[in-house]
């Protein structure tokens, strides 16, 4: 796994990537909705402290690459009933992100 | 019953027995301003004996609280509808750019999102309840419901159309999830016809339902 | 395994448009909170991972409600106030408030 250092974020506005499924345990921030689902980097928003550690009293460092990521809302939900353009917005940290070469 | 309900009042029960279902922030069925009250007053006593507040900084704080609303929200709208390096430097680096509006974003960054002609934007936060407080101040009740919470995800224009809101499916509806430590503030677009109209009179048309993004301002 | 404050998506009924005033107690409540957090006592992270781990019947209670159950236990937490404390600080505020009936 790539190191995340503030001069390294692993993605780029772009890139398509993968929510990991995952269901640990704990204060997390990656609503049940969105697990599983592949969308594209809309930016790069910076170099935050994990929350899923400050939640408990820790510093929660290094500080973790976050980024907005885009999908299309007909990829979220099966019966999703608006335009195939409508889209969803959400900020998720590197460590749920995988990348999706497809 | 947790062991603690010696001072829980028996919240959520309706006439009939049958429980009510909060976190919708509906109005209080119960008479509880007893209970609340004294104990936000015996924290806040027992906080400033022990120094580990100020009883000044908790003032400051509800002064502030109180200064927030639409109104900064619609100046810094007008202010982006009528300087064109403005908007562009409030869709760059929101939380700069309304430093000058007397709005401390502290840790938050804020986000500006701009609507057009072809896209809408709808801001929700499903996990808890951010809300760029700095500009709008406290959120609505509505906004902090499940509800809202639930559906402004998936049926965004649903729940729009319950604020009287149809955006043609001509127009891209973009929903923001601000779950993590971005605000979001939606940019509405002007309507047609203002183009003479002064400053203060563009500002009565925005309202702080249209910064959310379940409204849009209307000239008629 | 989803945790009670992931409801995006989750099936609900009609938006009750509602738009009421704070209570002035939940406005000093947050001001209070606010306080305490920029001492550094405590983040919105952990004010968040408190209201999560509430027991649903309190999760669901209205709003700020369910920040004074959260925020109760941080003062706990972090060594602040006890349970204990307040209650007893509760009790001489309320004979006061008698005695000048």
């Amino acid at each position: 796994m790539t190191e995340a250092s503030p001069e390294n974020p692993m993605y780029q506005t772009g890139d398509s990537v993968g929510i990991i499924v995952a269901h640990p345990p704990g204060h997390r921030r990656v609503p049940n909705y969105i697990k599983g689902k592949t969308g594209v980097i809309e930016r790069y928003c910076g170099a935050f402290a994990n929350p899923e550690e400050r939640a408990y009293g820790m510093q929660g460092l290094p500080k973790r690459h976050l980024y907005r990521v885009r999908f299309n809302q007909t990829d979220i939900w099966e019966d999703y009933d608006g335009p195939k353009a409508d889209t969803l917005d959400i900020e998720i940290f590197e460590h749920w992100l995988k990348g999706d070469k497809s | 019953m947790s062991p603690h309900q010696d001072h829980d009042h028996d919240h959520g029960h309706k006439e009939d027995g049958s429980p009510l279902n909060y976190a919708d922030d509906s109005r209080h069925d119960v008479d509880e301003t007893s209970h609340y009250p004294l104990m936000v007053e015996a924290i806040r006593q027992l906080l400033v004996e022990k120094e580990i507040v100020k009883a000044g900084d908790v003032q400051e704080r509800l002064d502030f609280m109180d200064s927030r609303g639409a109104e900064i929200g619609a100046q810094i709208v007008v202010k982006a509808w009528t300087d064109p390096d403005y908007k562009a430097q409030l869709l760059k680096d929101g939380s700069k750019a309304v430093e000058e509006f007397d709005v401390p974003m502290g840790e938050a960054v804020l986000v500006v999102v701009e609507n057009t002609d072809k896209i809408h934007n709808l801001i929700v936060c499903t996990l808890c309840s951010c809300y760029p407080r700095p500009i709008l101040g406290l959120p609505p009740d509505w906004y902090k419901s499940k509800t809202y919470r639930s559906r402004a995800v998936n049926e965004p224009r649903a729940v729009m159309q319950e604020f009287g809101t149809i955006i043609p499916d001509t127009v891209t509806v973009r929903v923001h999830d601000s779950n993590a430590d971005m605000r979001y503030l939606v940019l509405p677009a002007r309507p047609e016809g203002t183009e003479d109209w002064s400053e203060e009179r563009l500002c009565e048309l925005i309202t702080r339902d249209c910064l959310v993004g379940v409204t849009v301002p209307s000239a008629n | 395994m989803r945790q009670q404050n992931d409801l995006g998506g989750l099936p609900a009924g009609d938006l009750e448009i509602i738009d009421e005033d704070a209570a002035p107690w939940a406005k000093m409540l947050t001001a209070i909170h606010g306080a305490i957090g920029s001492r550094g006592h405590y983040n919105i992270d952990m004010m968040r991972r408190s209201m999560e781990s509430l027991p649903p019947e309190k999760y669901n209670l209205p709003y700020y409600e369910r920040w004074m159950a959260g925020i109760l236990i941080l003062l706990e937490e972090t060594n602040l106030l006890t349970r204990a404390e307040i209650d007893e600080r509760m009790e001489k505020i309320k004979a006061g408030l008698e005695a000048k009936k």
